[in-house]
């Protein structure tokens, strides 16, 4: 939308900053990333539902014993909405409407509305699984991308709502007589408040460092003391050699709080995308933190989703072979990783449905989309 | 994150308190009896050992002998008397201090004791069954309870008799043995009934146990001992496992809104707790945080920015369009703002707008890290270490598991025994230990201590051995 007209007088600040507001949020993206980061979006969502859902399942069927308190404190969305935990009816319907609104989403059928099914169940969900305990940050960004996506044209591609509209132009026999738009208003919005609420909360998580503990906290010893507070693989190697404790905790202290520089900078993302996920795996093997599976895919939202292939093939096909070996050996060993990671919550046919259903939608969406010249 | 008060650590800043008579006759000569014996051998486990030579300890295990580091950079000084803990600790009284160490360390680390406040140097130490340490040094005679924290000293009043050096060691039938210069007593603990229910004053006034108490937020509960209350009194919030000291004016503060347990308890020179003195306290919820006032606060916000964008916004669009995106961008500007107002002010129970609170605290070097775990005990008497997420409950805390089996009594770590067996019939527990691993902090790296034993379940075998 364009504010500052032509012809009239300079536009006024106000108008400036809407005009900028309108032009960040609702501003054009690929309406190929953005199906590609909802898909990203569900699935990080499903693991998160399994993650958490044996508690939640717990909970609900009563599951308890003698030598465990788990206190229902309210969250204070819940305590204004009156929500009160599922009891085993409510669970199951809870549960399937989850699943089957994830499918929906990951499928692209009815995509919006499955989308805020999504959206406001995982809320129930992963509130009702911190009502029992405490909140953590984990989920913080998934649910401000999961209330984002109804508001973004998030169906336009890869999904049955778009070979739907395709048929059905086919069938009226305009299909390759109308433009097909490769991006598309609004498509910004997800990947927008996703990475913003990302940058917030690295952004604060080392502001509060620095307030409250000052730079003394990059001391070593800090970062020493919290790792054996919960003693993971990884904390023996670390916790014995301080002068590499000080430069961890420095790094983290820089990198959290600057990351917002990656919203201005968007090359910065090179270093800031591979520092993050460093610091969530260092974290979840020193300080038994998880995985936060969560903000490693959701760190997604700053990437030329589109354009991964394209770049992934030019990495391989730069340099000598030696090279190139290596990095295939590298990205090879990082997709295991992640997938290996998933697949540890997820069953591995959902991920194969996945595929099986990309590779025919993105091959038929593509033959659909090439223009028909008479 | 299980942050928890160390009991020794509170030690350290409690000092001893002289205690309050009573009639009960707990001292005795003993004719013709010879001084508690000093320990310089002590047997830590089966087929391991500790001797003291001059400021070394050694250990003796598998036909090796090594000698232990000490944490504290001076040395632990003479070593004087070694003494064994039923839950496995060695108890070291040396000229510098008091040291502990465990079959699974290799340095021994002074614990903050009663020894400071006794005067002169330590002579000697005893751990009697119910885990109490019996401390002695030239001038005075003092006990602590490693698992919650309190200490005694005795003084001529509470009828320790004679002059020192004194010395310390187990006399028959429970009696502790005290070596004075005059000849040897015997000190019967336990005897005459444990303290009555303390009487503490709220507010400056006495009030009886049970009934509630309301607090507005942020404002601290005055507690104290009420006169005439005979003696040394501890609290604690919510049931939590580390019990405080109670002041002549302690101030409780920090308290979120809700409602809330106190629990006063009087102790007695034996360290026999009271019944508790119970007050469920209400915090006020502040106008600032009650439903109320955030949702007319927010939607007078969220009105006003929505008018601010519907009116802002010259449009081209149709009307319908230029709401939708104004009620949109309310929803956004909301949605970052209420984020960053999380970060400035955290609070986890706004989620998902949260900020941070956890790791901002800072370590330093020799502070000593906590890491609770729980430790099942094998019928052999062998160790192992089992999680609280072992038994097939999944949970979001640890401590919903470790606060039940630290303060419920028996009965859940009975259930958790008996869980765990069904689980694991092949590989069965006898009892269970909740433990806080510690570890003191060194440039040259962490420095593994003798644990806490926080808490410990062994039940009675059918032959009435444990």
């Amino acid at each position: 939308m364009d504010r500052a007209r032509p012809g009239r007088a300079p536009a006024s600040i106000a108008a400036r900053v809407l005009g900028a507001w309108d032009g960040f949020w609702f501003g054009e993206a690929p309406l190929l990333r953005l199906a590609i980061f909802r898909i990203v979006v569900l699935a990080t969502a499903l693991w998160g539902i399994l993650y958490y859902g044996a508690a939640v399942e717990q909970h609900a069927r009563g599951a308890s014993a003698a030598f465990l308190q788990r206190p229902w404190r309210p969250i204070f969305a819940f305590e204004v909405l009156g929500l009160v935990p599922p009891g085993p009816e409510a669970f199951d319907v809870v549960s399937t409407l989850l699943f089957v609104a994830i499918g929906m989403g990951l499928v692209g059928l009815f995509t919006r509305l499955a989308c805020v099914a999504v959206a406001v169940l995982t809320f129930y969900w992963v509130g009702t699984f911190y009502s029992f305990g405490k909140p953590h940050h984990d989920f913080v960004a998934l649910m401000f991308a999961l209330l984002a996506l109804p508001f973004s044209p998030a169906g336009a591609r890869l999904s049955l709502d778009a070979a739907i509209a395709s048929w059905r132009r086919e069938r009226r026999g305009v299909a390759g007589k109308e433009p097909v738009a490769e991006v598309g208003k609004g498509a910004a919005l997800p990947l927008r408040l996703t990475q913003i609420s990302i940058a917030i909360g690295y952004c604060f998580a080392g502001a509060t460092k620095l307030v409250r503990a000052g730079p003394e906290w990059a001391n070593g010893f800090t970062l020493q003391g919290m790792m054996l507070e919960f003693d993971a693989p990884w904390t023996a190697l670390l916790a014995r050699h301080r002068e590499i404790l000080v430069f961890v905790s420095a790094g983290t202290l820089l990198v959290q709080t600057t990351f917002p520089l990656v919203l201005v900078w968007p090359r910065l993302r090179w270093f800031y995308l591979p520092a993050a996920a460093l610091f969530h795996l260092v974290s979840w093997k020193t300080m038994s933190t998880g995985p936060y599976v969560t903000l490693w895919f959701l760190l997604a939202s700053f990437v030329e989703l589109e354009r991964v292939p394209a770049t992934l093939g030019r990495l391989l096909a730069r340099g000598d072979w030696t090279l190139r070996l290596l990095r295939g050996l590298a990205m090879t060993a990082v997709a295991t990783a992640l997938l290996a990671l998933y697949f540890r919550q997820v069953p591995v046919w959902v991920g194969a449905g996945l595929l099986a259903f990309l590779a025919v939608n993105g091959g038929v969406g593509r033959a659909r989309r090439r223009p028909v010249h008479p | 994150m299980g942050v928890i008060v160390a009991a020794w650590a509170s030690l350290a800043l409690s000092g001893g308190v002289p205690l309050a008579q009573d009639s009960t006759p707990r001292w005795e000569f003993e004719e013709g009896g010879t001084s508690p014996e000093i320990q310089l051998r002590a047997e830590e486990s089966s087929g391991s050992s500790l001797e003291a030579r001059e400021d070394r300890l050694l250990r003796h295990r598998d036909g090796r002998t090594i000698p232990l580091d000490c944490t504290d950079r001076g040395g632990p000084g003479t070593i004087r008397d070694l003494a064994t803990d039923p839950a496995g600790l060695t108890l070291v009284a040396a000229d510098r201090d008091l040291f502990v160490v465990s079959p699974q360390v290799d340095s021994i680390d002074p614990v903050p004791s009663v020894g400071a406040a006794l005067g002169g140097r330590l002579t000697s130490v005893h751990v009697d069954a119910r885990r109490r340490v019996w401390v002695a040094a030239e001038e005075g005679l003092g006990v602590f309870h490693s698992t919650f924290g309190f200490e005694a000293v005795f003084g001529a009043t509470d009828g320790l008799p004679s002059r020192g050096p004194y010395r310390v060691g187990p006399g028959p039938e429970g009696a502790i043995a005290v070596g004075t210069s005059s000849g040897v007593f015997l000190y019967r603990p336990d005897r005459g009934p444990p303290p009555d229910l303390p009487r503490v004053s709220v507010a400056g006034k006495p009030r009886a146990s049970g009934g509630t108490y309301g607090l507005a937020f942020g404002e601290p509960l005055r507690l104290e001992r009420a006169a005439g209350t005979e003696h040394p009194s501890l609290f604690r919030v919510d049931g939590h496992h580390v019990w405080r000291r109670l002041g002549n004016a302690t101030e409780v503060g920090g308290l979120s809104p809700g409602r809330h347990g106190i629990e006063v308890v009087a102790v007695d020179r034996d360290l026999r707790m009271s019944e508790p003195w119970r007050l469920s306290l209400d915090v006020a919820v502040p106008v600032r945080f009650s439903k109320r006032f955030v949702l007319a606060v927010g939607a007078l916000v969220a009105g006003g920015v929505f008018l601010a964008f519907l009116f802002g916004a010259r449009v081209r669009e149709r009307a319908v369009v230029a709401w939708g995106r104004a009620a949109v961008s309310t929803a956004l500007l909301l949605c970052v703002g209420l984020q960053v107002l999380a970060g400035l002010v955290p609070h986890a129970k706004g989620w998902p707008f949260v900020g941070f609170s956890m790791y901002t605290e800072v370590y330093r070097e020799n502070d000593v890290v906590y890491r609770t775990g729980i430790v099942g005990l094998g019928p052999d008497g062998s160790r192992r270490a089992i999680s609280p997420y072992a038994l097939g409950y999944t949970f979001d805390d640890p401590w919903q598991v470790y606060r039940p089996l630290l303060v419920g009594g028996d009965e859940p770590n009975r259930a958790f025994v008996e869980a765990y067996n069904a689980r694991y019939p092949a590989d069965p527990i006898f009892g269970v230990h909740v433990e806080a691993e510690r570890r003191r902090l060194t440039a040259a790296g962490p420095v593994r201590v003798a644990p806490l034993v926080l808490n410990r379940f062994l039940p009675e075998r059918p032959d009435g051995s444990r």
